[in-house]
Formats: structure tokens, sequence, C-alpha cells
């Protein structure tokens, strides 16, 4: 009896290490493949997002100094622009256009139909069309001062108010520089007609626009309008700036190949002032 | 005596064969459980480095957008730069020419 107890006992005690021994081959082979599968994987997948992790971190870093380097060049930019503007203003002179071209140009804005405010119009916009470059130089302010903090560079945005007004100034004068000077225009009666009548109908009803009313008679190949007073220097300005027109078609025309223009400025019921330009191709 | 002691024996063999036994597998377990803590945390670890990824890839379209459109204002700032470069460099002298023999013939017809 006691031999057979003792043979039970040996048993259960060589049966328990063998359970144990079981046990830990199925939780090594476990282990591997946890290791082999599972962990594995997370670690790749670890490794290749540090690794792009990384790639973004250098290419943010990068793009922040490729900005604040571009943010220094528009400023450098634009102060040596104001520069070269005071330069050349300065050894220009007060009388840039030189007298012969003042004399021509005075010449051929007078009209018997004309008054002196709208010969005046005629004038600019005969300077504008003759040397469009020099014109750009001296009237077109292409330099705003630039500050770090302006809003034209904090964002890298020409948007509404002042962005806006200089985004259509800076096209102005790249457009007006680049230009060959245009043949100079000269009044005609026809288009003093058309003009005198649209100014004094759109005057006195309070119209905008160029669609004609009343007895008036369209004779143009191009129209602007100016709404509101101003000297002749103003409103061609105005015109060639053409600030908040995206199709910058007041510019277009100033600058247009026209032979003839009639201009009139009358009195508007809303605007103070209307000056309505015609111009004309060849007969 | 001794006869007992030799009885005593087999179980202390059988016994120390257990105690190893166990105590390797404890050891296995115990690896298992800190490989699975291990990819508990690397898979934290890639949460986060997900949400921080999107987040920089977010500011980094943002910034392109941004970089494109100061682009844009560089290059017209330096256009205009270049004109006046340009103005001060070739076209002045002519202009300057121009209105100094405008001014030596208004002279002449003045005389």
């Amino acid at each position: 009896m006691r031999t057979l107890l003792l043979i039970a006992a040996l048993m259960c005690l060589v049966l328990t290490p063998s359970c144990y021994i079981q046990r830990y081959y199925e939780t090594r082979d476990q282990l591997e493949q946890f290791r082999k599968e599972q962990l594995g994987k997370s670690r790749r997948t670890h490794a290749q997002l540090k690794a792009r992790n990384t790639v973004l971190k250098d290419s943010l870093a990068l793009l922040s100094n490729d900005i604040e380097r571009m943010k220094a060049s528009i400023i450098r930019a634009d102060s040596l622009t104001a520069v070269y503007t005071s330069s050349i203003r300065k050894q220009l002179g007060e009388n840039p256009w030189g007298d012969s071209l003042m004399q021509a140009a005075r010449a051929a804005a007078v009209s018997p139909l004309m008054n002196s405010s709208e010969e005046e119009v005629l004038y600019w916009l005969n300077l504008a069309r003759y040397y469009p470059d020099l014109f750009a130089e001296l009237y077109i302010e292409a330099h705003y001062g630039l500050k770090s903090n302006s809003p034209v560079i904090a964002n890298g945005e020409l948007q509404g108010g002042l962005e806006s007004f200089i985004r259509y100034n800076q096209s102005c004068y790249l457009d007006m520089s680049a230009k060959k000077g245009l043949r100079l225009l000269f009044p005609d009666e026809k288009c003093f007609r058309s003009a005198e009548c649209h100014a004094a109908e759109s005057g006195k009803s309070g119209y905008t626009g160029h669609s004609r009313t009343g007895d008036c008679r369209s004779y143009f190949d191009g129209e602007c309008c100016y709404y509101g007073s101003g000297s002749g220097l103003d409103i061609i300005l105005a015109l060639l700036v053409d600030w908040g027109v995206p199709s910058l078609g007041h510019r277009r025309i100033c600058l247009g190949n026209y032979h003839y223009i009639g201009i009139a400025t009358r009195d508007h019921i809303d605007w103070g002032k209307i000056t309505v330009l015609d111009f004309k191709n060849k007969y | 005596m001794v006869k007992r002691f030799l009885y005593i024996i087999p179980f202390l063999l059988v016994f120390s064969v257990l105690a190893s036994c166990k105590a390797r597998y404890l050891e296995v377990q115990a690896q298992l459980d800190q490989a699975r803590n291990q990819k508990k945390e690397l898979d934290q670890d890639i949460r986060k480095l997900k949400k921080e990824n999107q987040a920089m890839s977010d500011s980094l379209l943002n910034l392109l957008k941004h970089h494109t459109a100061i682009m844009a204002v560089e290059e017209k700032f330096l256009k205009t730069l270049a004109q006046k470069k340009d103005f001060s460099d070739h076209k002045l002298s002519l202009y300057l020419e121009i209105k100094n023999r405008q001014k030596l013939t208004g002279k002449t017809k003045g005389k």
C-alpha cells in the first residue's frame, strides 16, 4: 500500500513538470509568433511614421525659412524700388517731359468744343500714351514702404482694401513700363457730341453706365466714364490704375489703338461730376 | 533512517525539475507580457504619431498655399524692381538727353 502511494505521488510529481514543459513550449511559440508578426508590424509602422514625421518637420522648417527669406526679399525690393523712384524723379527734374513734348501734348488737346478741364484730361492722357514708361515712373507709385507685418506680406494675399490698391498699381506700372509709345489722340466733334450728350443725360438722371437714353446717339469704339471730381491727372490715373476692375477695361481703352477722342465733363446729381471719354478708331 | 532518506531523494529531484520548469515557463510568460506591453506602448505611440503627422500635413498644406501666394507677391515686387532698374539704367539717360536737346533748341529759338 505504501509503495502504491509512493508510486502515485511520484507519477503526480512527474506529470506536473511535464504539464509546465508543455505550457512553456506553447508560450514560447506564442511569444515568437507575437514578436515576429504583431510586434514586428507595429515596429515597422512606428519606424515609418517616425521617418515621415522627420521629413514633415524638415519640410515645415524649410518652407518657413523660405517664406521668411521671401518676405525679406519683398521688403528689400520695395525699399530699393523707392530709392530708384526718387533717384529717377530727382534726375528728371521739375519738367520731366521736355518743352517740345509738353507743347505738342497741349496743342493736340486744344479744341473749340472742350473746356479747359476737359483739355487737361486729354493733355494728361496724351502724355501717358506717348511716353507710358516715363508716365509710370513719374506718377504710378510702385513702392509702398512695406514692413514685415504688412498684410501684403504677412498673409501673402493681395486682396481687398490697400492690398488690392497696391496690386492694381503694381500691375499698371508693369503694363505701362513694358508698353511702347502710342500715337497722340486728337479731339473729334462727333466723339465729343456723343460724350457730351451721355454726360449730360447721365448727370441729370443720376445714371451710371454706358447705355444711351433719350436722344443721345453713341459714336465711339471705346468709352470710359469717370464719376466724381478730380484734376485731369487724377482722372487719367484712376482710369489707368483701374482699381477694382478685374478686366482692366479702362486701362486697355486708354492705352488702346485709337485715333480720335471726345471728352465731356458735366454735373452729376449723385457723384458731383461725370467725365465721359469716347474713343474712336480711324473713320 | 538511511532507507527513508533514500525515499526522499527522487521527490527532491522531481521537485527541483518542477521548480526549474515553472521558473522557465514564468520567465517566458513574463517575456510575452512584456512584448504585449511593448506593443501596447508602440500602438499608443503610433496613434500619437499619426495625429501629429496629420496635423503637420495640414500645416504643410497651408504653408504651401501661403508659400505659393507669397512667391507670386515676391515675383511681382522683383519684376517691378527690375523694371525700375532697367529704366534707371537705360531709359533715363535717353530721356535726359532728349530733354537737354529740347532745352538747347528752346534757347536757340529764344535768341
